[in-house]
């Protein structure tokens, strides 16, 4: 390896001769080199890497230049006094490839692109004239194919168009009968004679004729024109008559029902003749009138006075003192009983002249309209709803000229006064299924056989079936006496 | 309100009894029923009543309580 030494280094001048020497050479081989092709020489440079040309005067600077015209190699030497080394990348980066042309770090050029041959060929009518890279391609064919594979001679028009653009997707026409009908008698409202109707149609006799009286006859109905007889229920709606029926006017007719009273009577036997061995004898226990242990006093359709009369007869037998018996009717709470407002009541003067009162305790008032139906001795009045008072009603009247219902009452603890509201408890304000009782007694002095006694009672203004019992015995021990033959009368009567 | 009861008297008469007064008619039921019971096996009792006093003299019955007894 040969070492040179630069410019201002230390050697002696033998050595600045071979560095003339060396230039020399160099200068000779770059000359020739030029006549040579450049990559001959860039070959060369990079061939011999090894070589380091150092600037001895001139600027600074950093690119080396080459001067073709000369064929000099000008290397400045570094800004600072610094080396500035050849390097590929100081040369490829001031190049720049054209299209289809690339340059690496290492300064190898590339064809990307090389050329490519293109042949043009005519066929047919078509020919290909000119070269690369123009040409000019010409056609003389005019002529067409009509049909299959071809062209047609038919016009597409833009009414066929609109016509395909019209046909739903998957449209076929090729559904079967069978398909079309179904798909027809689906559909609703199209009034599709069906195969159901078709049956039925056909289940109709020829000639059919609905007034055909055989017909009508067999379908259970009847041909008026042939005074028909009905059986089995006719259900009619209501029917509007504008004329009379059998000759009266129904309208009028009920009108007069409709103010009919309700009104039952019915007579119970409860106890056999006077026959022999008929006869109760009676002692200090109460035993039941009849045979019949309870007695019912029917419901009815709406409230009303229920009224029991009783009869039997009685054998006295002959006593030395006083003779008598008592009948009490036991009557049992039924469920239902209600707490009746009867309205403000006012007193009576004591002076009133038409009201008076024949014990102390007692006193009058009145309320409007006519409530007289509701008292019986079973019930009590009160000024409290809830009854906590119970007043007796000693005697009522209604008097229709002042449409005022005035009634006496026997005064429990606290009177009633005017503009107390009066309420009356049918049943006293006792609760369901207790016994209530009211009783006559019926006294006979020194006689001996028959009497035939009658003694009524009124019970409360109800639409409820009432239970009852009747009940006699005797209030000495001393008494004789025996009954038979005990009747009662029920009666309901609407108000 | 009146409790009271029906019994022979020494004459042989029925006679009215007050058993008890009470304040309120929820009173009197306990005290009539609790008397029934209690006269079941007592022949002298022949009724125990229920009432209201209107006067120092005058008590109306208008309920009865029946003594459970075989010849009622």
């Amino acid at each position: 390896m040969a070492i040179f030494r630069g410019v201002g280094g230390s050697g002696d001048s033998s050595d600045n001769s071979f560095l003339d020497a060396v230039t020399a050479q160099a200068n000779s081989a770059s000359a020739s080199a030029s006549a040579a092709s450049a990559s001959a020489v860039l070959a060369q440079a990079s061939a011999n890497s090894i070589l380091t040309l150092t600037a001895a005067t001139g600027d600074a600077g950093t690119d080396v230049s080459y001067n073709a015209s000369t064929g000099v190699l000008t290397v400045p030497k570094g800004a600072d006094g610094t080396d500035a080394s050849v390097t590929a990348a100081n040369v490829t980066g001031v190049l720049t490839g054209g299209t289809g042309i690339s340059i690496a770090s290492n300064g190898t050029i590339t064809n990307d692109s090389p050329d490519q041959t293109v042949a043009l060929t005519g066929t047919g009518a078509t020919t290909i004239t000119g070269t690369y890279p123009n040409f000019t391609i010409d056609s003389t064919n005019t002529t067409y194919t009509v049909g299959d594979g071809g062209l047609t001679t038919n016009d597409f028009t833009d009414a066929d168009h609109s016509k395909l653009d019209g046909i739903e997707a998957n449209a076929t026409a090729d559904q079967t009968g069978s398909e079309i009908k179904s798909a027809y008698e689906a559909v609703a409202d199209t009034n599709a004679f069906t195969d159901a109707e078709k049956t039925k149609l056909s289940g109709i006799e020829a000639n059919a004729d609905v007034t055909d009286t055989t017909n009508v006859t067999s379908a259970g109905a009847a041909m008026l024109a042939s005074s028909p007889t009905f059986t089995g229920t006719i259900t009619v709606p209501n029917v509007t008559v504008s004329g009379t029926v059998d000759g009266r006017d129904v309208a009028t007719d009920g009108s007069k029902l409709d103010t009919l009273l309700y009104h039952r009577v019915s007579e119970l036997r409860l106890a056999g003749n006077t026959s022999a061995g008929s006869y109760l004898y009676l002692n200090t226990v109460d035993q039941n009138l009849g045979q019949a242990t309870n007695i019912y006093h029917p419901s009815t359709p709406d409230d009303t006075t229920r009224l029991v009369d009783v009869e039997w007869t009685t054998y006295w037998g002959y006593t030395s003192v006083q003779n008598d018996t008592r009948l009490t009717l036991h009557l049992t709470v039924p469920v239902g009983g209600t707490t009746q407002n009867l309205g403000t009541v006012t007193e009576v003067s004591q002076y009133d002249p038409n009201y008076s009162s024949r014990g102390s305790g007692q006193k009058w008032y009145y309320v409007s309209g006519n409530v007289a139906h509701h008292f019986t001795p079973f019930g009590r009045m009160s000024q409290s709803s809830s009854g906590s008072l119970k007043h007796t009603i000693v005697s009522s009247q209604y008097d229709p000229s002042t449409n005022r219902t005035y009634f006496c009452l026997k005064i429990a603890t606290a009177n009633m006064v005017t503009n107390d509201t009066a309420y009356w408890h049918p049943y006293a304000w006792e609760s369901n299924y207790t016994t209530l009782t009211q009783s006559y007694d019926i006294t006979e002095r020194y006689r001996s056989g028959l009497d035939r006694n009658k003694v009524s009672f009124k019970l409360p203004f109800t639409d409820a079936t009432l239970t009852f019992r009747l009940k006699i015995k005797e209030l000495a021990s001393g008494d004789n006496a025996q009954v038979a033959d005990s009747v009662v009368r029920l009666t309901s009567m609407g108000v | 309100m009146i409790v009271g009861y029906t019994k022979l008297n020494s004459e042989g008469r029925l006679e009215e009894v007050v058993y008890r007064e009470c304040d309120t008619t929820e009173e009197a039921v306990e005290v009539a029923e609790a008397l029934v019971l209690a006269s079941v096996d007592d022949e002298t009792v022949l009724d125990v009543l229920r009432g209201t006093r209107y006067s120092e003299t005058e008590i109306v019955y208008n309920v009865i309580h029946e003594i459970p007894r075989d010849d009622s």
